[in-house]
């Protein structure tokens, strides 16, 4: 049971791994938490929805592309709308979150007053096969949500370090200015890193769609992506990843122990909460964040 | 009728834990996002004690409020501690909402998700807006004290408020509990109005609730989010149809007010003749709204469509500018009155205060009688046969830069010593070392006999070493006024009680007291005419002269000025070198000066100490700086000799 | 100035004018009965359903006359089976609107959330499908005086669920899939085990989840490792069905019961196969005989299939009401409670109606079991349970 309890957990963690890239991507460059995130990913879910049942009845694979370009345009249209003119005036990290606040807030409940709280399920992309493992069991999509992930995100690595987009980003998220001063167009940089991490929120959207279902609170499950990218150190992707996948295991193992007669799964949350809770006290910088002081 | 009163009620619930989050958040600048769970400990705490132990309903509120500081308290010390930023701030506030939620919908006690149904109706209308009466005066009465100033404070700047001897974390857990307070005491006034309470009540959808009434209201403001929040739950009820819209217009304005006008409604401005006519016309468009609404219901199903949209826009219009024209022609009417008045009110209450003096004051002086006497300017007391301030071997580095460099400085009582050198050489980490804002890496620092290191910044404020910022730091929200008499907490010594009632015997001798002082020091740098000004509304140089006032309220020893003279054109300068001279010799006080203006350093300083890439490399009167090779290397770069060609 | 106050004053006496003339109201001459439905959000198919099928009744009703000399008239607000906004619609349904008793809310949640309000206004609600037990029975034993229900209760279909597994699947081990957030769930999960254990079965392990959560595999992986013949999931469609991908997806092969929290058509667009060959209780069941005619009808008018129990059910908690409405000869608040109290054998759609005064529930309610298959509820049969 363990090793089952384990791949769970891994096959839970990776989702959060994906949202928690796109989160903390966005974090390293301009500083702020993307609260708005949530709402990408959701609605990557809806454009998968909409492409693969309501109108269009396209197969799996066109329908997840077009979803990942479609949430990255509309990642882009969010930090246009919200963001640039906030980012352009200097405003502190404050007002940049509780703007993405009301982007999440706005984008959920629009889909509960136009499409309404009805539960959609994307058409099962495999059949109900699953693979044996040691008396564990991996179901196909899992697997292939894992696969088609690391090599999305290793694509992300790979153009991070060696496209010239990709040097601007890292140099971007140690000092904006100076990369604006050296000649790089800072509209068109963000722009390109939105739709990025816009991107990866709506195939994360897509893959939580087809392995459960989609419905307009789909965003709060990125609250737990939040508390991954935190584990693992906001702003470092490697530690993204590392943080969703070990929050994904630790919320799979608490939920089958039981101390006493007291089942832990209810508590659950407050587990994931309660590390965050107490990494952000212990170390604010997680597992592989960086510290930013602010020049007095 | 019953359903207004269901709508004024609501409101009058949510208004009060908005006034809490509003001294929280947009006082304190500390972002919360799970404020609902404090409402939620009230909530059943208070349903506890009256559903299951039968208690009345004041005792089980109070017990309530006490729960929800209790557990703030608990939640707050670890996080506030641990000096999050914001977001971090924000996310863990969050996080502990949702982990409250869960505790509550697996406990016994609380019945779990199926919650309290049939708890007593014992809020009305009535109580419910004596509560937020209340709430809002004491409120009202704690930001005008020096809890109150000190908190602000820290929302304006936490940085300026520790060097002015303000403690942040107790300070900011004192603002969070007395938030939570307020939240726990609307959680149970809400718990015994809708007679049940489930943990899917407290939910994010509340607490956005709470947020865009704060935030829309206007931070740094208590009438901004009573308007709001007041606004955010009637319109909903007016358009019962749009009730899921209710949600998405309150994103929206998040990100329209972030966008377009932080203030928000009244940010940093309470109600006042002038912008009595906004308020008005506010709840005109509220009320034509409501009225534009029932008369579309009503004639809508007879005349059909369009005429009754039409006539309900013209009643709606209508009484929108009724309303703003009623609000001007108010504060008109007002405006010779209320000054009038509000002598009246003075005079009665002096007089009652004045009744009350024989029984009140004694004991307060035979309590306060330490704190009463304030020493006023005075020479300084320092022992002149060491230095007052010893540095030796200070070093500092930030990750492979190597800021502070072996520095050794000795400054002696009542001398004004220059600290110059090129930019990026290590006089502000000098600074920032001594005062306790950076750790100090090896090295000693002695002030006055004791070491420094390891004292945290407010401590080392305290004990004698006051200073300036480079980039000017004052409370630019607060009055000129306010920004000295904020340095001048620690002479406060009225308690937490007093403050939120305003207790006349020992709050307002002790504030007239503040006051005068804050005035004196005013009119040391020159400011008096100033006092009531905006602190970000004056010329620069003015601000710098404020900084230095509010450096001095606190009787340093040992005054460090970073760069006073920056931006400043030559006759400010001269106005400075003057200022200062003038406070040297009033009150003998030692000073250390980073300057660029070597007019500046060269009238001022008895003594120069010039460092370069973090080492000192050399010191001495301004006569041997100035002819120092070292120093005009290190300012000008390498001496190159012309050999003349041909 | 001179201009504007005179266009100030020209304003006030408009909006005077029409603040007055909105105010007159029609004499009432309709009995208003209020619906508290979820029109919207997860139960909106039940709950679409149910409101079609009070209209139905309504207009049949006031074709034969009406009741006490006038007509009927449903006032339905939408409460999206939220409890804070349940309240809101029965304060206003009962201030403003002035209705005489409120049929619905379907959710137990949802009518305890509103019991202050229609017992302190003395007006009677008839929930139509909240099943559990302390809807209308308080803790300490005392009958909710206003609060009636139409529909059998948790322990009864706790008890057909699990003589059903022991008896017709044969099963001798269980295990429990609950959601510890909704009390309808977290009771019947509580039934069934009692049940189960008395009728002989053994529970492998009982495993709960929070409400809103979608990821069971951790507890469904505990539940694989016990290895029971059968796994109860007594909650709403949507988390049913998720259990049954998830289950499914971790090769688990055994039964899969439910309630008839299950009875929702999208329960297969969300499940797909992996829900095939299960069975769930239900309170009634499109095949049942005796609601043929209703079933026709509505098929007639509403051009689909009701989502069944809720409309039948609704349509009986009219029928009840006009009955009683007509023995109390009054809309007043206590005659209607007695008369509705002393129902006897009432001809409704599910049967003879008769009312237990001490505790407002329906006697001797049937339960049918429904088996998953093809994509369709399909009936496999009445159950009366053994005491």
């Amino acid at each position: 049971m363990i090793l089952q309890t384990i791949i769970t957990g891994l096959s839970i963690g990776s989702i959060y791994a994906l949202m928690a890239v796109g989160y903390s991507l966005v974090f390293s460059v301009l500083n702020f938490s993307n609260f708005a995130h949530g709402a990408i990913i959701t609605l990557g879910a809806y454009i998968a929805w909409a492409i693969m049942v309501q109108f269009l009845r396209l197969p799996f694979l066109p329908a997840l592309l077009l979803s990942i370009l479609g949430a990255g345009i509309l990642a882009f249209l969010n930090e246009r709308i919200a963001y640039s003119t906030l980012r352009r005036r200097r405003a502190p990290s404050l007002y940049l979150m509780i703007s993405a606040m009301g982007v999440a807030i706005a984008l959920q409940n629009l889909l509960y007053a136009t499409i309404g709280a009805k539960l959609y399920a994307l058409p099962p992309v495999f059949a109900q096969d699953a693979f044996e493992v040691g008396g564990a069991t991996i179901s196909r999509m899992d697997l292939f949500a894992f696969v088609f992930s690391v090599v999305a995100i290793g694509l992300l690595h790979f153009g991070l370090m060696y496209t010239k987009v990709g040097t601007a980003i890292r140099a971007a998220s140690h000092d904006m200015e100076m990369v604006s001063v050296l000649g790089v167009n800072l509209d068109v940089l963000v722009a390109v890193l939105f739709l990025i991490a816009g991107g990866l929120g709506g195939m994360a959207g897509v893959f939580m769609g087809v392995k459960y279902m989609v419905y307009p609170s789909m965003g709060w499950i990125t609250n737990k992506a939040y508390i991954g990218a935190v584990i693992g150190g906001l702003g470092s992707l490697p530690g993204a990843i590392v943080g969703g996948m070990l929050l994904g295991l630790l919320e799979a193992l608490v939920s089958v122990t039981t101390i006493g007669s007291v089942q832990l799964s209810t508590y659950r949350d407050v587990f994931s909460f309660g590390i965050l809770a107490i990494l952000l006290i212990v170390r604010p910088t997680g597992l592989f964040g960086r510290l930013v002081e602010e020049k007095l | 009728m019953a359903y207004a009163q269901a709508i004024f009620t609501n409101s009058a619930i949510y208004i009060i834990a908005a006034m809490g989050l509003a001294i929280f958040t947009g006082y304190t600048g500390l972002f919360s996002l799970g404020h609902a769970a404090f409402m939620a400990v009230g909530a059943y705490t208070a349903a506890i004690l009256t559903y299951f132990y039968h208690w009345p309903l004041l005792p089980a509120l109070l017990v309530g409020m006490i729960a929800a500081v209790l557990v703030s308290l608990v939640v707050g010390y670890p996080t506030l501690r641990a000096k999050l930023r914001s977001d971090y701030f924000a996310i863990a506030t969050l996080g502990f909402g949702e982990a409250l939620k869960v505790i509550l919908e697996n406990l016994d006690l609380t019945q779990g998700a199926r919650g309290l149904p049939g708890i007593q109706k014992l809020a009305g209308p009535v109580n419910t807006a004596a509560w937020m009466v209340l709430a809002i005066w004491v409120c009202w009465n704690f930001l005008r004290s020096t809890y109150g100033r000190k908190i602000i404070a820290i929302g304006q700047d936490p940085v300026a408020a520790e060097m002015i001897g303000i403690r942040l974390l107790p300070n900011q857990m004192l603002s969070l509990g007395f938030s939570a307070a307020l939240a726990g005491l609307s959680g149970g006034l809400l718990a015994h109005y809708i007679t049940f309470i489930q943990p899917a009540i407290f939910s994010m959808d509340l607490s956005s609730l709470l947020t865009a009434g704060v935030v829309c209201g206007g931070m740094g403001s208590l009438t901004g989010p009573f308007v709001a929040t007041a606004l955010f739950v009637v319109v909903p009820e007016l358009f019962r149809g749009l009730a899921l819209w209710r949600l998405v217009l309150y994103g929206v304005l998040l990100v329209v007010i972030m966008n377009l006008r932080p203030k928000g409604l009244y940010g940093h401005e309470e109600l006042n003749l002038s912008n009595l006519p906004k308020l008005f016309l506010i709840a005109g468009l509220t009320v034509g709204l409501t009225i534009g609404a029932s008369v579309y219901n009503a004639y809508a199903p007879e005349w059909g469509g369009a005429p009754s949209l039409l006539l309900a826009a013209l009643l709606g219009l209508g009484v929108t500018v009724a309303m703003n024209y009623a609000g001007r022609g108010l504060a008109r009417l007002l405006q010779p009155v209320l000054p009038i008045l509000s002598a009246t009110w003075h005079r009665g209450f002096n007089h009652i205060v004045r009744l009350g003096d024989g029984v009140f004051v004694p004991w307060t002086r035979a309590a306060g009688a330490a704190a009463t006497g304030d020493p006023g300017p005075q020479a300084n007391t320092v022992a002149a046969d060491k230095p007052l301030l010893s540095i030796r071997g200070l070093r500092k580095h930030f990750g492979g830069v190597i800021a502070v460099d072996s520095v050794d400085l000795d400054v002696w009582p009542g001398q004004i010593v220059g600290l110059i050198g090129p930019n990026g050489s290590g006089k502000t980490t000098v600074f920032n070392l001594t005062s306790g804002v950076y750790p100090i890496d090896s090295g000693t620092v002695t002030f006055d006999g004791r070491a420094l290191a390891g004292q945290p910044p407010t401590s080392i404020v305290l004990g004698g070493i006051s200073r300036t910022f480079q980039n000017i730091r004052l409370f630019s929200s607060m009055t000129v006024l306010d920004n000295v008499r904020t340095a001048l907490h620690t002479a406060s010594d009225y308690g937490l009680f007093a403050a939120f009632v305003q207790w006349p015997w020992t709050v307002r001798p002790t504030e007239e007291r503040l006051r005068t002082r804050a005035m004196e020091l005013l009119g040391v740098v020159g400011l008096e005419a100033y006092a009531d000004r905006v602190a970000g509304t004056l010329p620069y140089g003015l601000q710098r002269k404020l900084e230095i006032a509010r450096a001095l309220a606190l009787h340093p020893k040992l005054l460090l000025l970073d760069e006073p003279a920056a931006g400043m054109n030559p006759q400010e300068s001269l106005d400075l070198v003057e200022l200062i001279r003038r406070i040297h010799e009033r009150t003998q006080l030692t000073v250390i000066l980073i300057e660029h203006h070597m007019d500046v350093v060269m009238n001022l300083c008895e003594r120069i100490a010039v460092l370069n890439f973090g080492k000192k490399i050399a010191e001495g009167t301004p006569d041997e700086i100035q002819s120092n090779p070292l120093v005009l290397e290190a300012y000008l770069g390498q001496k190159v000799e012309y050999a003349p060609q041909g | 100035m001179r201009v504007r106050s005179a266009f100030g004053v020209l304003v006030l006496a408009l909006i005077i004018g029409g603040l007055t003339v909105p105010c007159e109201s029609g004499q009432a001459q309709t009995i208003k009965i209020g619906h508290e439905v979820a029109l919207t959000g997860p139960n909106a198919t039940w709950g679409q359903s149910e409101a079609n099928a009070v209209k139905m009744a309504v207009e049949k009703v006031n074709a034969q006359g009406g009741v006490l000399g006038m007509k009927l008239e449903i006032v339905a607000y939408d409460n999206r089976a939220d409890r804070l906004e349940a309240v809101n619609v029965a304060k206003r349904l009962v201030e403003q609107d002035k209705v005489v008793a409120i049929i619905g809310p379907a959710q137990s949640g949802v009518t305890n959330a509103i019991r202050e309000v229609n017992n302190s206004a003395k007006v009677p609600v008839i929930a139509t499908t909240a099943t559990n037990p302390k809807v209308t029975v308080q803790d300490n034993g005392a009958v909710v005086p206003y609060t009636f229900r139409v529909c059998f209760i948790d322990p009864f279909q706790g008890t057909v669920a699990a003589q059903f597994a022991a008896k017709d699947l044969k099963a001798k081990t269980a295990a429990v899939l609950y959601d510890v957030g909704d009390e309808y769930s977290q009771f019947l999960a509580k039934y069934f085990v009692e049940a189960f254990e008395k009728a002989g079965g053994k529970i492998t392990t009982n495993e709960a989840f929070r409400s809103g959560e979608l990821d069971f595999r951790a507890q469904l992986g505990k539940i694989k490792y016990g290895n029971p013949d059968v796994v109860f999931v007594p909650t709403m469609q949507k988390e049913a069905a998720l259990a049954a991908k998830q289950a499914r997806d971790l090769g688990i092969k055994a039964k899969l019961l439910g309630g008839d929290g299950w009875g929702s058509p999208d329960l297969f667009d969300l499940a797909g196969p992996a829900i095939e060959g299960s069975y769930f209780v239900n309170i009634a069941a499109l095949e049942d005989p005796a609601i043929q005619d209703f079933i026709k009808d509505y098929r007639a008018r509403y051009k689909e299939d009701p989502v069944l129990p809720n409309p039948v059910l609704a349509y009986d908690a009219v029928l009840w009401l006009v009955d009683a409405l007509k023995r109390a000869g009054a809309t007043d608040g206590e005659k209607l409670k007695t008369a509705m109290e002393q129902t006897k054998n009432l001809q409704v759609l599910t049967g003879k109606l008769t009312v237990d005064p001490k505790t407002h529930n329906p006697l001797n309610k049937p339960a049918v079991i429904q088996e998953t298959k093809g994509g369709k509820f399909v009936y496999v049969k009445t159950f009366v349970t053994t005491d």
